[in-house]
């Protein structure tokens, strides 16, 4: 017995130097890729600090159209950063910063030797600097208080975001604006009114024991970018709601009680939630699917959740696999979204015709890779491009199987268009480069010379 | 004011030659005046037996008579107006019926202010000027080959112009707040045709001077139309967000048909050989499978991007109407736009028309050559 025991012990010691012999290696490979593109330059250059986790407490009034929120973002400065920034818009339009603290440290926001407001050429997303150096890997802390107005039409709390214009949830609270700055989202809303309220969230979402209020708190769980995160306060007496469970997923949905019918949006996810998983995977959002069924047309997609219209419905469940896990790297990257999802939909015509090898244009390379917002020829010249690359694939299926290649393989790793044509090219061996440099860099574009999937796979391998 | 200069000028242009032709028959009305005036100097029997030489002379040898003429003519080319007007009435139904439904569905949270201004113009009328050269082979019956020409533009000018704040509850966004101007000007429709005709002329004289005819005439009608707009959208919100596009397109197209023609007419003689005459009638004219090309620009610029424009899109190919439906919970929508979709994408299209149809009334002269 002994022996054995000195057996066992000889291969534990064996084991974990073959172990750390291999960890090792993979933090060399790291540091060689962690050379900076100049687009990740670039990017850290205008966001400054990769924050690990946000953490709001809302109070909410509705009878008085306001909300306190108490804010705290955890994060580390980038890459040869020092100077700490945040995008938050309300305390650019109206007074509404209570109190600021860096470190512990009180800031005043109307010092202009505390803070100070800038802008990036490129993007007309300002940002609150922070005028304080820090240093690098090491976790630093911001708080801030502050009050929200709401509109007083309807005490509907929810977010305002519309990716199209590249207004994200720095409406909401203190974060980045920003597809490539993924975290921790952990928001707790607390509503101070006697009229039970209805919360519709992502991610992960409990009710909290609470005597004085009614408490949720939504986690994100999975690190995710704060325009993708969704919650929505109601009130209960106008709504009605429901839970079920489709092909495993729980899916939630609340709707106005005279608005759109939740059993007719059911049976749209009924059938087509089944369609993605077969066809892209798993569903990605281990909590499921939240719907807030509008009845006005249109829709936004979130993290595990929509508000959405009916007919927009199915359009924003499939952006839970590319727009809310396979997402873009930048703003004018997020164009293949819509692109694949609008590709997804329309394909199914077998007279859907792809992209004229002669099209020129500069709709992606035109912006700035710094700027909010994408251009909205995404859904149909990009849809057309979509069908090119499936044409040169094969077929509707072919595509179809990249795509989910790409979704089991890239999600929560955001990537540029060359990262997608990278991966295109390992999958396939198609070359789509110049193709795309014509149709959305007018012919002109820098191709770069790293490669965003090797980038890309370290990334992920490290989440693992 | 150079604009509404320019754009009276051009109207004059237009009908230039219909008054020309006025004048001169106004000219020739006179001279025949001052002509009877000469020949109530002679006694009756004189003139009556110079008439009658004349008549007799007249009936014994065909003749062959020049015929020039100008008028008015009713148009509905309806199958340009369904297309071309395809726009507006989207806009309509989007902006106007969409505003309207949500102030009274949701009077509590969805308040505009700001309307349309302008409509669209159709085209109803023309002014077809022509010429034939007519052998009467009787006393009675004559056949004609002549040439007719007719055009007409008619140019819209309509905007849409809103303030709008909306926090309808059931709403995607909630909350919006925006100023949204669209503007359709110009929008500018034009349609030509060219008409060979062949003619046959019955004549009943009711007097020495007068007489009363009735005509068949057929031939080939070779159409044109053009239609081009430009379209500018501009949409700024409470988020210092701001959008601009601009499309600017012209369709033309060509294509031969038909034509076929009857009506009566009265002819007075004012001189020996120079008649003036009046005549009505309706035409059918209309031209199928008309073939041409399109010419697309678009450009985009918003608060995040500076104006990025697409490369010009041309193509050519037989014009048809595609039906578009859509239904929104403010309504439904349909419509038919107009495009060379056969050549483009295939999609199956009605087949587009170019139908210049309409009642004339013509005045013109006639000379006669012996």
């Amino acid at each position: 017995m002994r022996f054995f025991k000195y057996i066992f012990f000889c291969f534990l010691i064996i084991f974990s130097a073959l172990s750390s012999s291999n960890q090792s290696v993979l933090a060399e490979d790291l540091e060689d890729t962690t050379t900076y593109s100049e687009l990740d330059q670039l990017l850290a250059e205008t966001f400054r600090i990769d924050i690990k986790e946000i953490t709001v407490t809302f109070d909410y009034y509705p009878d008085d159209s306001y909300a306190e929120g108490k804010a705290s973002i955890i994060f580390q400065m980038r890459l040869g950063q020092t100077i700490p920034l945040i995008h938050f818009d309300p305390a650019l339009r109206y007074d509404s910063i209570l109190e600021i603290k860096l470190n512990g440290e009180h800031l005043n926001f109307y010092d202009t030797s505390d803070i100070q407001v800038v802008e990036f050429e490129g993007s007309t997303q300002k940002a609150i600097e922070l005028q304080r150096t820090l240093p690098q890997n090491i976790d630093h802390t911001l708080e801030i208080n502050y009050r929200l107005f709401l509109p007083e039409d309807y005490p509907r709390f929810s977010p305002v975001v519309h990716d199209l214009q590249g207004r994200g949830n720095e409406e909401r609270f203190p974060t980045l604006n920003s597809p490539e700055e993924l975290c921790r989202h952990i928001l707790d809303f607390k509503v101070h009114c006697q009229k039970p309220y209805v919360f519709l969230g992502s991610g992960l979402v409990k009710k909290m024991d609470s005597l004085s209020t009614q408490h949720w708190r939504l986690e994100t769980e999975q690190e995710v970018a704060s325009y993708t995160v969704m919650f929505v306060l109601v009130p209960e007496e106008d709504f009605v709601y429901e839970e079920r469970e489709i092909n495993g997923i729980p899916v939630r949905m609340a709707a106005f009680e005279n608005g759109d019918s939740i059993d007719e949006a059911f049976a749209q996810l009924e059938e087509w939630l089944p369609e993605l998983e077969e066809n892209l995977g798993p569903f990605p959002m281990p909590r499921g699917l939240s719907v807030f069924l509008t009845s006005i047309y249109g829709g936004m997609e979130y993290y595990g959740a929509t508000i959405s219209s009916l007919e927009a419905l199915k359009h924003e469940v499939f952006h839970m696999y590319f727009g809310c896990s396979t997402v873009g790297k930048t703003y004018r990257d997020t164009w293949m979204d819509e692109a694949i999802n609008e590709w997804y939909e329309h394909s199914v015509d077998p007279d859907f015709y792809s992209m004229s090898s002669s099209y020129m244009s500069n709709w992606v390379g035109g912006r700035s890779p710094i700027s909010v917002g994408f251009d909205s020829r995404a859904y149909n010249e990009g849809s057309h491009i979509m069908q090119a690359v499936a044409e040169r694939l094969g077929g509707r299926q072919e595509m179809i199987a990249f795509l989910s290649y790409l979704h089991l393989n890239y999600s929560f790793a955001p990537f540029t268009t060359f990262g997608f044509l990278d991966y295109l090219k390992s999958y396939s061996g198609i070359d789509m480069k110049n193709e795309f440099i014509n149709w959305l860099y007018n012919g002109n574009a820098d191709y770069p010379d790293y490669t965003d999937s090797y980038h890309e796979l370290i990334k992920k391998d490290l989440r693992k | 004011m150079m604009n509404i200069f320019k754009k009276k000028y051009q109207w004059f242009l237009r009908i230039k030659h219909f008054l020309v032709l006025i004048l001169v028959m106004i000219l020739m009305a006179s001279v025949n005046s001052l002509y009877a005036y000469s020949y109530h100097q002679e006694s009756d029997s004189q003139i009556q037996h110079k008439f009658q030489k004349q008549r007799e002379q007249n009936n014994k040898k065909n003749k062959l008579i020049f015929e020039f003429y100008g008028g008015y003519s009713t148009l509905n080319p309806s199958d340009l107006h369904t297309g071309a007007q395809y726009s507006e009435n989207f806009y309509d139904w989007y902006y106007e019926d969409r505003y309207q439904h949500y102030s009274s569905a949701y009077s509590d949270y969805f308040h505009f202010t700001g309307s349309k201004t302008g409509e669209f113009q159709k085209i109803n009328n023309a002014f077809p000027i022509g010429f034939r050269i007519k052998f009467s082979t009787s006393q009675r019956v004559a056949f004609s080959l002549g040439f007719q020409y007719i055009s007409k533009e008619e140019i819209s000018n309509i905007k849409y112009s809103y303030q709008v704040r909306s926090a309808i509850p059931d709403e995607p966004h909630f909350v919006e707040d925006y100023t949204r101007v669209i503007e359709l000007s110009p929008l500018s429709i034009s349609i030509k045709g060219y008409t060979p005709l062949l003619g046959i002329h019955y004549g009943i004289p009711l007097s020495r001077s007068l007489l009363l005819e009735g005509f068949v005439t057929g031939g080939l009608l070779f159409a044109r139309f053009r239609f081009n707009g430009t379209h500018t959208f501009k949409e700024t919100n409470i988020y210092e967000y701001w959008e601009e596009s601009i499309e600017e397109y012209e369709y033309k197209g060509k294509g031969i048909g038909y034509s076929l023609g009857t009506g009566v007419r009265a002819e007075w003689l004012a001189v020996r050989n120079i008649g003036l005459f009046i005549e009505s009638g309706y035409s059918f004219q209309k031209a199928g499978r008309i073939f041409g090309p399109g010419v697309y620009d678009y450009c985009y610029s918003d608060s995040n991007a500076p104006q990025i424009c697409e490369p010009t899109d041309s193509w050519e190919g037989y014009w048809g109407l595609s039906s578009v439906s859509l239904s929104r919970e403010w309504g439904e929508f349909s419509g038919k736009r107009l495009g060379a979709y056969r050549a483009k994408t295939k999609v199956a299209v009605k087949n587009f028309h170019l139908d210049l149809s309409g009642f004339q009334l013509r005045i013109g002269l006639s000379i006669q050559i012996r």
